[in-house]
């Protein structure tokens, strides 16, 4: 077993943190406490191939596998201070996984080079005002009418809702069916009559990324826009998912590196009663235990990856990542902030910011008490 | 190679085992829809993937994962032997 980089993985990190270093951090303060998009930078990382990673090259993307992938997302989080914008980012990745496996040649070659040039934004909607973690107790219909489908229902709390072009809208097909067999995934065009965005919500953090309502009402599409088959919609959301819970594992693992990197420095520089403070144990047993979250953490999301880029499921192993990964970055954050003292309250720290982003790791991708559940069912309790 | 009547009785006995145990597992059977019915959710679609990977060491390919390879006992069996390494 061997846990290093291969030269090609080495060279993707480093130029991913020296990009994000130099061009991703400026007026992050100004930008979280205007909730705005950051447009101009999501351009220049799309530039740089970041909303191509893991996409096949014949449609302009890198080719990636997952491992490579985790390891190019924990750079861009390690080193870009916006979570907002890294968050934006991975839904776009997410996202075309959807139609790169599930969708038709026609809906690929259509879509997926302008989703690796960044020049379209993607979204993912699914969760609904009533069903969060039931996800598939959702009421959003879609109606077969000829050659066509049409929409009708509102989706809630929709990531890069706001600003996407394409939205990938899960939508019950056969009320019969509650679970499996009863949803199907269409591509909606931002262009399509029906089809409309609510303003942006207010967030306790992660303020650059855009969150929406979608509603659809009588929003018809052809039935080409059906991605997978009909009643294959909670499959494919299922593996998104599983996908996503890696990602965004790789995603907290390197927030996660970057505050254990400022708390070693912030401890070693910082003294009272005569030393640093990391001297002390009260201090110095917090940033060891982060340390050890952020090795094992890293340790699940490669594990997992591998597992993927070898054909085989990993719900269990996703779950598991996700869980442990946001729970890590989350007390972490916290801790950084009680490290700081008063100064880690402080907006011009940033570290209070990091501290509101993390919370919301626990909710999105499934909240850790679902994903709780799926291991349970896993175990076949 | 494991032989197509022992898929089905395994399959048969994760179903009334794990995803209905309230169900005789006599009363399923082979072509009774499990979509239909409820019994196979997108919990349990989960579930009966890991124990097909473990039972039978199947990766179903996700794209492969479709209502109508999944509707029946006899299907899903079906689908298990389509994968099963010779």
């Amino acid at each position: 077993m061997d846990f290093s980089f291969d030269p090609q993985q080495e060279q993707l990190r480093e130029t991913i943190i020296r990009f994000a270093k130099a061009e991703l951090n400026n007026d992050v303060i100004e930008r979280d406490r205007a909730g705005e998009f950051p447009h101009a930078l999501w351009r220049r990382c799309a530039e740089l191939e970041l909303c191509a990673l893991p996409f096949p090259e014949r449609y302009g993307g890198c080719g990636f596998d997952l491992l490579s992938t985790a390891i190019a997302v924990e750079a861009l989080a390690y080193a870009c201070h916006d979570g907002g914008l890294v968050h934006a980012l991975l839904t776009q990745l997410v996202s075309g996984r959807a139609f790169e496996i599930f969708g038709s040649p026609e809906l690929r070659e259509r879509h997926l080079p302008s989703v690796c040039s960044g020049e379209k934004i993607l979204a993912q909607a699914a969760t609904e005002a009533d069903s969060g973690s039931d996800v598939f107790s959702m009421r959003t219909r879609a109606v077969r009418d000829g050659d066509d489908y049409v929409i009708d229902g509102a989706k809630m709390f929709v990531t890069n809702g706001p600003v996407a072009d394409l939205v990938l809208v899960l939508a019950v097909t056969n009320p019969a069916r509650k679970g499996f067999g009863g949803h199907s995934l269409l591509l909606v065009e931002k262009e399509r009559a029906g089809f409309s965005s609510g303003s942006p919500f207010e967030k306790m953090g992660l303020r650059t990324l855009q969150n929406s309502e979608l509603i659809f009402e009588d929003c018809r599409i052809p039935a080409g826009n059906l991605v997978g088959k009909e009643g294959q919609g909670s499959i494919i959301f299922t593996e998104v998912m599983e996908w996503e819970r890696i990602v965004f594992g790789a995603c907290h693992v390197g927030t996660l590196a970057r505050l254990v990197d400022d708390c070693v420095a912030y401890a070693k520089q910082r003294k009272q009663f005569g030393k640093a403070i990391g001297k002390y144990q009260a201090i110095s047993s917090k940033i060891a235990r982060m340390k050890m979250n952020l090795e094992l953490a890293r340790l699940m999301v490669y594990k997992a990856a591998s597992l993927k880029d070898q054909g085989k499921r990993a719900t269990l192993e996703a779950s598991t990542v996700k869980i442990f990964a946001s729970e890590s970055l989350r007390d972490a954050a916290l801790d950084a902030v009680q490290i700081h003292g008063a100064m880690g309250y402080m907006t011009e720290t940033q570290v209070e910011r990091e501290l509101r982003d993390s919370v919301a790791s626990t909710i999105y991708s499934g909240t850790v008490e679902l994903n709780t559940v799926i291991i349970s069912k896993l175990l076949r309790l | 190679m494991v032989a197509p009547s022992n898929i089905t009785s395994a399959i048969r006995r994760f179903i009334t085992t794990d995803l209905a145990p309230d169900l005789d597992g006599a009363e399923l059977e082979e072509d009774a829809s499990l979509l239909d019915s409820g019994i196979l959710d997108s919990f349990g679609i989960m579930s009966l993937l890991e124990f097909i990977q473990t039972e039978f060491g199947v990766d179903v390919p996700a794209e492969d994962i479709e209502p109508d390879n999944f509707e029946t006992i006899a299907a899903i069996a079906q689908t298990v032997s389509t994968y099963l390494r010779p």
